[in-house]
């Protein structure tokens, strides 16, 4: 029966889904379904890069057939177990938030609490993501306690020189050296995390992130030919190169008279630019929207013509995907995972410096006067094929699979790699603390022993239940009904 | 004692519940004409002698051959063992009740002498003899506080289909707490999750329906709060409560 069920459910997927997105279709037997884990403090409602990249692979994993929790921690008043789309299932943990919207970490207090939800939902893979959430950490730690195979995704890049850097660099090293596998999103971040916490490079692998194009389409209609707009959509940080776009914006606004600049995002480099418009007098030519909601950026970017973008780190930049699927021709600086994510017919690549950048905006200024850019239309379906989640699922999940086979360290050949791996001081120190979060679960099992947690109703997997709505002859309906939205 | 509580609950029904109530007696009265089940009419005497109150004494019938009662023992989410007792008294009437175990005298020893060593250990040190009256005192009031407002041996859940749910819980001591709701304001009966002290735990709950916006749901009202039987008990618990409000609803 659950083979029959499987095989509607995809039915109805298939139909549903709209056509621009069905580059990758799933595939009708996944050779395994895993119970996933997916941890990491940033989720919705916070918005960024991190949450709707768990959020879209969650889904498409759900997709897949997989079963996919998202654990993270209480925000404000959303605490509780709630249901999203699909019926991906989120935890929102009543854990201490710290600082930039991450727990605090003992390595201790989330113990509890998250053996009890790895246990109730039978969870075979634990998936962290991004290297600033503790509580990623936190659950890699207790899940190598706890025997689990766990996955880790990074998303930044970082540096070697300063203080910050060196000690968090030293965590990773900690908590990376026995994860199973550790996926980057690009070459540039695979080398960084490489040498970040010196790791065996065949157990990174690189998966990029996508863009939903649908969200993304181009819009002809609106763009008139008689100025060029340049739209720049950032947050306004010294680490996205807003210096050297306050460099630019007099420079090029001197030089072309029908130059416009519209500028998205909101930090504490808008007081720089702000200071430039003022110089220069230039109200009309420069306008500074503002903090942006996720859904307006595609508003935002269709009115323009040319996507500047002058981070300088970057892993991979999702903006100037996000302009090429809207038909924009990208300017870009040379730096990160940046060279990676683009053909060159769609980008500009330029030296992170004000004369660099310039020219290549002059560059992309006189193709486009001459015409001989690509239309919007084909630039938006050639980048649609490009990044897509399903892709990314298809991607991640070989990584489950491969992780799935293969052995979790025991306790004692955890104790040597750390030790051996990590350095005499910080491994011994760390390998004390594994014994004793080994001695705290040992503990919590004789307290409350696996066999007396519930298991929880599976609403997505081989045995979901939140398909049953849709097909009212089958007899499990009557199991247990899930709220949708109740929670306490 | 007893008709007091009886005529709140009718004046909460705003007249004619009684009425309603006896008339589905009647019917069940009629449907059940064969021979009782032996077992089912033994495991019935020992509860009534349990029982103190509530809407079921109400009749007049013959008892001894409205209901069917089935026993059966399950475990809390903390690993304790309890009993889910479930009489029909009609097609549209169920009662549901979980007993916890009693009081243990061990643990009421060891708390007693856990208390009286900690004093005695205070007065070898000080010399005062307040502290060992203080003690005994703190045993005794802890105790009965303990007995009155914390310790609940039994929770019931009674499910008229005409009338609505009530829920009594009675303490150690004898006392018992009942609260009633309306069959108009209940939306639905779920079983939800929580998260509850470092556990994540399954409980059923009754959502009200919001009396200006039906679809709302104003209040949500957990059941058998203090013993937190595990799925496999509240599954069984939530199939009968469905089942009456199915019949409702039809209707």
């Amino acid at each position: 029966m659950a083979n029959r069920r499987r095989g509607n459910h995809r039915q109805f997927l298939s139909s549903t889904s709209s056509p621009t997105v069905n580059s990758h279709k799933p595939s009708t037997h996944p050779c395994r379904s895993h119970s996933i884990c997916m941890v990491s403090d940033f989720f919705y409602p916070n918005m960024g890069g991190v949450e709707s990249h768990i959020y879209q692979l969650s889904q498409c994993l759900i997709e897949r057939g997989h079963k996919v929790i998202i654990v993270t921690h209480a925000y404000e008043d959303r605490k509780g177990i709630r249901y999203l789309t699909n019926g991906l299932k989120v935890y929102y943990l009543p854990l201490r938030v710290m600082y930039n919207q991450s727990t605090a970490t003992t390595l201790f207090h989330s113990l509890p609490l998250l053996r009890y939800i790895f246990v109730r939902e039978r969870v075979t893979i634990i998936h962290a993501h991004s290297s600033f959430s503790a509580m990623a950490h936190d659950a890699l730690f207790h899940a190598k306690t706890m025997q689990l195979r766990t996955v880790f995704t990074d998303h930044s890049l970082f540096g070697f020189a300063d203080v910050s850097s060196v000690l968090t660099n030293k965590l990773l090293t900690v908590s990376l050296c026995d994860t199973n596998h550790i996926i980057c999103v690009s070459y540039t971040s695979k080398e960084n995390t490489v040498l970040r916490a010196a790791l065996n490079p065949e157990i990174v692998s690189v998966i990029p992130n996508a863009v939903d194009p649908t969200d993304f389409t181009p819009d002809a209609s609106r763009s008139d030919n008689k100025t060029i707009t340049i739209v720049v959509v950032s947050r306004l940080v010294y680490r996205k190169g807003i210096d050297l776009l306050s460099g630019i914006i007099p420079e090029l606004c001197q030089k072309y008279p029908d130059l416009h600049f519209l500028i998205g995002g909101e930090g504490p480099k808008r007081i720089v630019l702000e200071e430039v418009r003022e110089r220069y007098q230039l109200h009309d030519r420069v306008r500074l929207l503002g903090a942006l909601e996720h859904q307006d950026v595609r508003n935002v970017l269709v009115q323009g013509h040319i996507f500047l973008n002058t981070s300088l780190t970057e892993a991979f930049c999702m903006a100037i995907v996000e302009a090429a699927s809207c038909g924009l021709q990208v300017v870009s600086t040379k730096v990160g995972g940046i060279p990676e994510v683009l053909p060159d017919d769609f980008i500009i690549l330029c030296e992170p410096s004000v004369n660099s950048l310039c020219s290549g905006l002059e560059k992309a200024i006189i193709q486009l006067k001459s015409g001989s850019l690509p239309l919007p239309e084909v630039i938006h379906n050639k980048v649609k094929t490009f990044y897509t989640w399903r892709n990314v699922a298809r991607r991640t999940e070989k990584v489950y699979d491969r992780v799935a086979s293969e052995t979790v360290l025991p306790m004692s050949k955890r104790l040597d790699r750390l030790i051996s791996h990590c350095g005499p001081v910080t491994g011994c120190i760390f390998a004390v603390l594994a014994v004793l979060s080994f001695l705290f679960l040992v503990f919590l099992r004789w307290m409350i022993p696996d066999d007396h947690i519930d298991s929880a109703v599976d609403a997505t997997g081989l045995n979901g239940v939140w398909t049953q709505q849709l097909f009212p002859n089958t007899k499990k309906k009557e199991r247990v009904q899930i709220p949708r939205d109740a929670t306490i | 004692m007893l008709h007091s509580r009886l005529n709140r609950k009718n004046r909460n029904e705003a007249g004619g519940g009684g009425g309603e109530l006896s008339s589905t007696r009647d019917s069940s009265f009629r449907r059940r004409e064969g021979p009782p089940d032996r077992r089912a009419a033994g495991s019935y005497s020992k509860s009534r002698s349990r029982r103190h109150g509530g809407l079921c004494s109400l009749s007049l019938l013959p008892r001894r051959w409205e209901m069917a009662e089935e026993e059966r023992s399950f475990l809390t989410v903390s690993g304790q063992s309890i009993t889910l007792q479930r009489c029909q008294h009609s097609a549209a009437c169920r009662e549901f009740q979980v007993r916890c175990p009693r009081l243990q005298l061990r643990s009421l020893s060891a708390a007693t002498c856990s208390v009286w060593l900690a004093a005695y250990g205070l007065f070898v040190l000080t010399q005062n003899s307040v502290v060992l009256s203080a003690a005994i005192f703190v045993t005794l009031i802890g105790l009965l506080v303990y007995l009155h407002f914390v310790k609940i041996d039994q929770e019931s859940l009674l499910i008229v289909g005409s009338l609505g749910i009530q829920m009594t819980s009675s303490y150690a001591s004898g006392k018992e707490s009942t609260a009633f709701i309306e069959m108009s304001q209940i939306k639905d009966v779920v079983i939800n999750e929580a998260i509850y002290m470092q556990k994540v735990i399954y409980y059923l709950c009754i959502l009200l329906q919001d009396p200006v916006e039906p679809h709302v749901v104003s209040e949500v009202v957990p059941l058998f709060q203090s013993s937190k039987p595990r799925l496999d008990c509240l599954v069984e618990v939530y199939k009968s409560c469905q089942e009456i409000l199915g019949q409702k609803k039809k209707s």
